[in-house]
């Protein structure tokens, strides 16, 4: 895949960290590469995202890719502790789509361009 | 960054000029050097704006935002050409990094804050170069291959501290100045540490400071009601005050922070000079990019009761400069609370009077080296009996 896979782990881990935040008992995680761009979609069946925060969500994740900070800050991505989450996942994109409704689970897709 | 330049130009005793100026390219560096009194405030002043436009020009060819990480590098930058980083003395590092992102066929814009921050080890080439005498070019290379190294070291300590310590390249460079240290003593050569603190002109520097600032929070007073959402972030690494809320907020806790650095000099009767000022500039700085009014007194209050229980006084230069530099460990109030943080401003403060003579004082982010040390303790701490459970 043209892109790290560290950098690949530590988005995933985030998604999943916000789904199992989420009180999420079913994850499904799916990893694909199509022509030169990595997807990658986290589905869950968390509590959702409340109306009132799904604005910020989709801000943060659809944040212009910051280079700058991806190759060095990027390592921090899964770090459970840190928590700045969809922020940092926002950052190391290029385009997120979030589907979600409260008490009905969230589903995050996230395009990588290699 | 001009604004420090008209103020070198128009500040009082600038006839030497040229010899004071040529006296900061040239010194070495080390901590502690105040360029104010190595040189003086204008020429001091002076090297400040022009070391910071040399960062707002990398941000500006790299074809990067201005935003939180490039602001705090640009203020980082100006802050510590008050104290030891010269025109002369930061490109080798620079050009370091560049070399590394080369090798590895990256863009130089993906490693520029390393870049930026790595000039912590200007004094590398300046001790080599100048204190030394072993040649200006002995300097850059040395300086070069630092360069090369930092941007390998610094993700990989990054996990250490989880984001903890916002001066994280500080904390890299802690560790390469201590093997050059090492190397130079295998040479014989044993860094001494100076202690050149500028004691003068108090007023003139408190009073025009002080409206620097205040002119930031002016600047910024439209955005203060956002500014209070920053103010509930706990400001761990990567928190982009720009990104999430927008320059005017950004910009008004950029300047309340400068003010409770300038605040805190005044109350505990320290003085006003290159390195405590660099001290409030790098706070400034990072108050675009971690730290806010919520997470940096804890820190600073903690620092100041470490001055009570100890042999040090809290108007000494190393506690007070660990006052000013220590609140690189703002996000550990931020996240776990006022108490922790004063706790962990107690241990930075120990940690940090002992950990100078490690590096020699080649690394300017002495309290980076520190804060990193004291976030790796914590953070392991917690990761254990905090993180496993999640």
């Amino acid at each position: 895949m043209p892109y790290r896979y560290n950098h690949i782990r530590g988005i995933v881990d985030e998604l999943v960290n916000n789904s199992v935040r989420a009180n999420a008992t079913d994850i499904d995680v799916n990893i694909r590469l199509k022509d030169d761009t990595i997807i990658i979609r986290v589905k869950d069946n968390g509590k959702g995202i409340p109306e009132h925060r799904m604005e910020e969500a989709q801000k943060k994740l659809n944040q212009p890719r910051r280079h700058e900070i991806e190759e060095y800050y990027g390592e921090l991505a899964g770090q459970n502790l840190i928590g700045t989450g969809l922020s940092l996942v926002g950052m190391m994109t290029d385009k997120a789509e979030v589907k979600s409704k409260p008490g009905g689970g969230t589903e995050i897709t996230v395009y990588i361009k290699g | 960054m001009v604004a420090l330049i008209i103020l070198g130009i128009l500040w009082p005793g600038s006839a030497n000029f040229i010899e004071d100026f040529s006296d900061i390219l040239f010194a070495r560096g080390i901590l502690i050097t105040d360029f104010f009194e190595t040189g003086s405030i204008p020429a001091a002043l002076i090297n400040s704006g022009l070391v910071g436009i040399i960062g707002i020009a990398l941000v500006c060819f790299s074809r990067t935002t201005m935003s939180g990480p490039t602001i705090a590098a640009v203020f980082t930058l100006a802050g510590f050409a008050l104290f030891g980083k010269t025109p002369i003395n930061v490109w080798p590092v620079i050009l370091g990094v560049a070399i590394s992102a080369f090798i590895l066929k990256e863009h130089f814009k993906n490693l520029l804050l390393v870049a930026m921050f790595g000039t912590a080890l200007g004094p590398v080439v300046s001790l080599i170069a100048f204190g030394l005498g072993w040649g200006y070019w002995a300097g850059v290379s040395i300086g070069v291959v630092t360069g090369i190294i930092l941007p390998a070291l610094a993700t990989h300590l990054l996990h250490t501290h989880q984001g903890f310590s916002l001066y994280n390249v500080g904390f890299t460079c802690g560790f390469v100045g201590m093997y050059v240290t090492g190397y130079l003593q295998m040479q014989g050569h044993v860094p001494e540490m100076p202690l050149i603190w500028h004691e003068g002109s108090q007023l003139a520097l408190g009073v025009v400071f002080t409206v620097y600032f205040a002119s930031m929070v002016v600047l910024g007073w439209p955005g203060r009601k956002r500014a209070v959402k920053l103010w509930k972030l706990p400001g761990t690494l990567v928190t982009d005050f720009v990104t999430e809320q927008g320059f005017r907020p950004t910009i008004f806790n950029m300047g309340l922070v400068g003010l409770m650095g300038m605040l805190y000099i005044y109350v505990v009767g320290g003085v006003y000079n290159g390195p405590s000022l660099g001290g409030v500039f790098t706070m400034v700085g990072f108050a675009a990019f971690g730290k806010h009014v919520r997470n940096v007194w804890p820190i600073m209050a903690g620092i100041y009761i470490g001055s009570l229980i100890s042999v040090w006084e809290a108007v000494d230069p190393g506690p007070l400069l660990a006052a000013l530099f220590g609140t690189t460990l703002a996000p550990i109030a931020g996240r776990f609370g006022w108490l922790i943080g004063i706790f962990a401003g107690i241990v930075h403060l120990s940690v940090v009077m002992l950990v100078g003579p490690f590096h020699g004082g080649m690394n300017l982010y002495n309290n980076g080296f520190a804060g990193g040390l004291v976030g790796t303790l914590f953070i392991g701490i917690s990761r254990w009996f905090y993180g496993f459970k999640r």
